[in-house]
């Protein structure tokens, strides 16, 4: 007998449905695998054997084939145990369904009792259940808060096989899983940090803000001790919150790498921060099963990357594609994956090696050749893509007990929300999400200068020793400030302003 | 062959010191002799040892002094000796003046006439950076010739300081005169040639060595009537430099600085020590050249017009040091943003300028 059952794959974040076929023909008892599994799937085997076994039901000791199709696509995981294990007992037909086996997706990991343990990556697979027009999923109980998160599916919880069985046979029913988007996001999270804690600083604040608001990327150069790690660690309560859409994209990719740890959902834009001796891969993704790196856990999220001339030179040019696309296509033997990596970098740096050029109550000991070397790391094309560059500097202890109120991030929070909000407003039709996207083009069409600022911007380039390539990024900079004041029309103090955010770009480093 | 081209041959020996060369001067009277003269000759001179001797018979045979007046064609050098009309007269009075000069640039009638000579630091502060631009222009406004030694830092503002006011300036360099060092004087280098002056004694090819660095403060603070230390630390090449001049005779200038700054530690000893405070370039005008200062000794005043009234205020903020946005923003109330418009307004009418991340009025 044939029997078919359908369950799920994952190739890069998104879920692909596999048809698990299971033919039982008389012969020597055999069993075979095929559609290119992994061990952990050739593994189960035994455990389907174990399972069924232990739950009174007789193994067929005949010729069972399994086929996963399509046969083309590498699977792995412990996903089909299940699926297998109800294929085998419909063919051998000691389960007959009353209930259409068809539209229902099987996923989940057997013990040998016969109890369904977890899996990691349901939602994405449940994702591409409901796309394809399945109206049931059965997922282990343990995933059953996330699967649920997607709509327009019924999401039956099974703790055990037996309960499986006694569903598609008819004689109990499962209960759907029902949980609702927004409620959890509207639990907003309770940060342990908070922007009042910084005194003083009020410049980088405000450059911060402007980050969040446009999602430009940012570098802070000071030295040691100024707090530019303490202020990138608040950066994340100031973000926009993430709209159901976005934070299922950002649960997708946590969920294929197993980083939810119990939480349903990812409420809150990622914040990540590697050491500084990351390798390349994990940095942008990859190995021999193509796993998301640093870039794509950070999708929609910020990546702070602290002492930024110390990671490897190889693994920040890496950045640069995308910085650039948004997206990392990442080619093995096994697989080629594209991952979403569209996140905000910010980084922080010294401005020597000592770290003490830029302070005045410090001697800085390095030679010139030493200053050039460390900051030849950060390349030029890097540094194109990092929209605002801003000196941070120690606060000296007098101004600490001076200053009384520092606003709250979520003073912050609002402001940036709202200007968040005129953005996908104007950019609705764009197909873009934030000004630091704008294309030279688009800047033409949103970023209108008028005559006045136009002269400014000449003045500047002529008498402020900046680059060419920072005109555009003014420009971006100037169209996120104006937004923060809730202004269509950018003018000349909004350009003024942006121009103060180049400094990287005026040979920092020299007077003449 | 001329006499000048003997000199050059005995000054390009390695093993001739610039003191063999003024004792075989004296046994010789002229250096054409010197080279005609028969091996027996020369070992009865007592100047000479066995290994200048060497030397000397060598150069001969692989015909040295040939070579190099061609290198100096094709890199279009020229050079001077001491016994040169041009060879500036200030500088024969020093001890062991340097028998050759190397020069690029042309020699002007009165390039060696009134020379002042600016050193300090090359990791400089801003302070000094500017003031040494600032004393420079002013001294060289007033025709007097800038010496200097192209360094980093100090050195070479006080060469922009001379081109800036478009006037006359020498820069001494401790290496061969076809190495620019550091490299990034490149440009500096050229418009030196085209204006001013560029000289060493040492032969083209010398690489930049330490060394040879104090041998070359002798002749920045020998050309000059005065030497002025901007910025110094306590163990330091301009140190060096005031010292020689103490020696040759001259005066010594030191610019007063934070006791607190390393970079100004040396400037304010040599000021205990009794060199003299200068702190606008009116101090040696009227020390050495009464002629210049009488007439005009006005303020110096920032020019306020077309600057609104924030702009005003935030100038003299800075002024009194709240050099970044977030002081001034303590100071003022303002907010950040218009702060950060004003630092750009302020920028493009050329009033401040940033440096090491802090703002500065120019």
């Amino acid at each position: 007998m044939l029997s078919n059952i359908y369950s799920c794959s994952i190739n890069g974040i998104d879920g692909i449905i596999v048809e698990v076929e299971v033919d039982i023909s008389s012969g020597l008892p055999t069993y075979a695998l095929v559609g290119l599994p992994d061990t952990a799937i050739k593994e189960s085997k035994e455990r389907v054997f174990s399972a069924i076994k232990n739950n009174g039901f007789k193994y067929p000791m005949r010729k069972i084939t399994i086929n996963l199709a399509p046969a083309n696509i590498k699977k792995e995981g412990a996903y089909y145990d299940l699926p297998i294990a109800i294929g085998i007992l419909c063919a051998s037909e000691s389960l007959v369904p009353v209930l259409p086996i068809r539209d229902c997706v099987l996923i989940g990991e057997l013990s040998l009792k016969g109890n369904i343990r977890p899996v990691k990556g349901i939602l994405p697979m449940v994702l591409a259940a409901r796309d394809n027009n399945f109206k049931t999923i059965i997922v282990p109980q343990e995933n059953a808060m996330e699967a649920s998160l997607v709509g327009g599916i019924n999401v039956l919880p099974a703790k055990h096989i037996y309960q499986v069985i006694e569903y598609f046979a008819g004689k109990t029913d499962i209960d759907p899983y029902v949980t609702d988007i927004d409620d959890i996001l509207s639990l907003v999270p309770e940060h342990s940090v908070d922007f009042n804690e910084v005194k003083g600083q009020e410049s980088v604040k405000r450059a911060m803000e402007i980050a969040a608001v446009g999602y430009h990327n940012m570098i802070m150069v000071g030295p040691p001790g100024s707090g530019k790690t303490m202020l990138a660690r608040r950066f994340a309560t100031i973000l926009p919150k993430l709209t159901p859409e976005e934070s299922l994209e950002v649960t997708k990719i946590y969920s294929i790498s197993g980083l939810l740890k119990g939480q349903p959902l990812v409420t809150e834009r990622p914040f990540r921060s590697p050491h500084h001796t990351i390798s390349t891969i994990s940095l942008i993704g990859g190995g021999t099963f193509p796993k998301p790196g640093e870039v794509s856990l950070s999708h929609l999220g910020v990546l702070f990357l602290d002492e930024m001339p110390e990671f490897k030179k190889s693994a920040l040019e890496v950045l640069r594609q995308p910085m650039e696309d948004n997206i990392v296509n990442i080619s093995r033997v096994t697989a080629s994956i594209t991952y979403p990596a569209s996140f905000l970098l910010i980084s922080s740096m010294n401005p020597c090696p000592c770290g003490y050029y830029s302070d005045e109550d410090h001697n800085c000991q390095c030679t010139p050749r030493q200053i050039k070397n460390y900051l030849s790391k950060i390349s030029g094309p890097l540094l194109d893509r990092i929209d605002i560059h801003i000196e941070v500097k120690q606060t000296k202890i007098d101004d600490l007990q001076n200053i009384e109120v520092c606003e709250s991030s979520n003073d912050i929070r609002s402001r940036v929300n709202e200007a968040r909000d005129i953005q996908l407003e104007r950019y609705k039709n764009a197909g873009i999400y934030f000004n630091s996207q704008l294309s030279a083009s688009q800047i033409k069409k949103y970023c209108h200068l008028g005559k006045s600022e136009e002269s400014l911007m000449r003045n500047a380039f002529e008498n402020m020793n900046l680059s060419a390539r920072a005109y555009h990024r003014i420009i971006k900079l100037a169209r996120t400030i104006a937004d923060i004041e809730t202004v269509e029309k950018i003018n000349e103090v909004h350009i003024g302003e942006a121009l103060q955010y180049r400094n990287l770009d005026r040979k920092y480093w020299e007077i003449y | 062959m001329k006499e000048k081209e003997y000199i050059l041959w005995i000054n390009l020996l390695q093993t001739i010191t610039v003191k063999n060369y003024y004792d075989l001067y004296d046994y010789f009277d002229n250096m054409e002799s010197l080279y005609q003269c028969s091996e027996d000759q020369l070992s009865a001179c007592p100047v000479l040892d066995d290994k200048n001797i060497e030397e000397i018979k060598s150069s001969k045979c692989n015909l040295l002094l040939e070579q190099h007046l061609d290198t100096l064609k094709n890199k279009n050098i020229e050079y001077i000796t001491i016994q040169d009309e041009q060879y500036p007269p200030i500088l024969k009075n020093i001890h062991l003046p340097p028998p050759i000069i190397y020069y690029r640039g042309k020699i002007s009638n009165s390039i060696f006439d009134n020379c002042i000579s600016i050193v300090g630091s090359r990791n400089a502060s801003y302070y000094g950076l500017k003031s040494s631009e600032k004393i420079a222009l002013d001294l060289a406004s007033k025709n007097i010739t800038i010496v200097s030694g192209l360094a980093r830092g100090i050195d070479s503002m006080a060469h922009v300081g001379a081109l800036k006011a478009k006037g006359k300036t020498i820069a001494i360099l401790g290496n061969g005169i076809d190495i620019i060092y550091p490299k990034e004087n490149k440009y500096l280098y050229k418009q030196i040639t085209e204006i001013g002056l560029i000289m060493s004694e040492f032969p083209p090819g010398t690489k930049p060595i330490n060394y040879n660095f104090p041998r070359r403060n002798r002749i920045v603070s020998g050309l000059s009537l005065g030497t002025v230390i901007i910025e110094a630390a306590c163990k330091s090449g301009s140190l060096i430099t005031a010292k020689y001049a103490l020696e040759q005779g001259r005066e010594v200038y030191a610019l007063p600085g934070n006791v607190n700054n390393t970079n100004s530690k040396g400037t304010n000893l040599l000021i205990k020590e009794g060199a003299k405070i200068i702190t606008s370039c009116n101090d040696i005008l009227e020390d050495i050249f009464p002629m210049f200062s009488a007439s005009d000794r006005k303020k110096e005043v920032t020019d306020l017009t077309n600057l609104t009234n924030e702009e005003i205020q935030i100038l003299k903020l800075i002024k009194m040091g709240y050099w970044d946005s977030d002081k001034l923003h303590q100071k003022l109330n303002l907010p950040i943003k218009s702060i950060n418009y004003l630092l750009t307004t302020l920028e493009i009418k050329n009033k401040i300028v940033i440096y090491k991340g802090n703002y500065f009025v120019k």
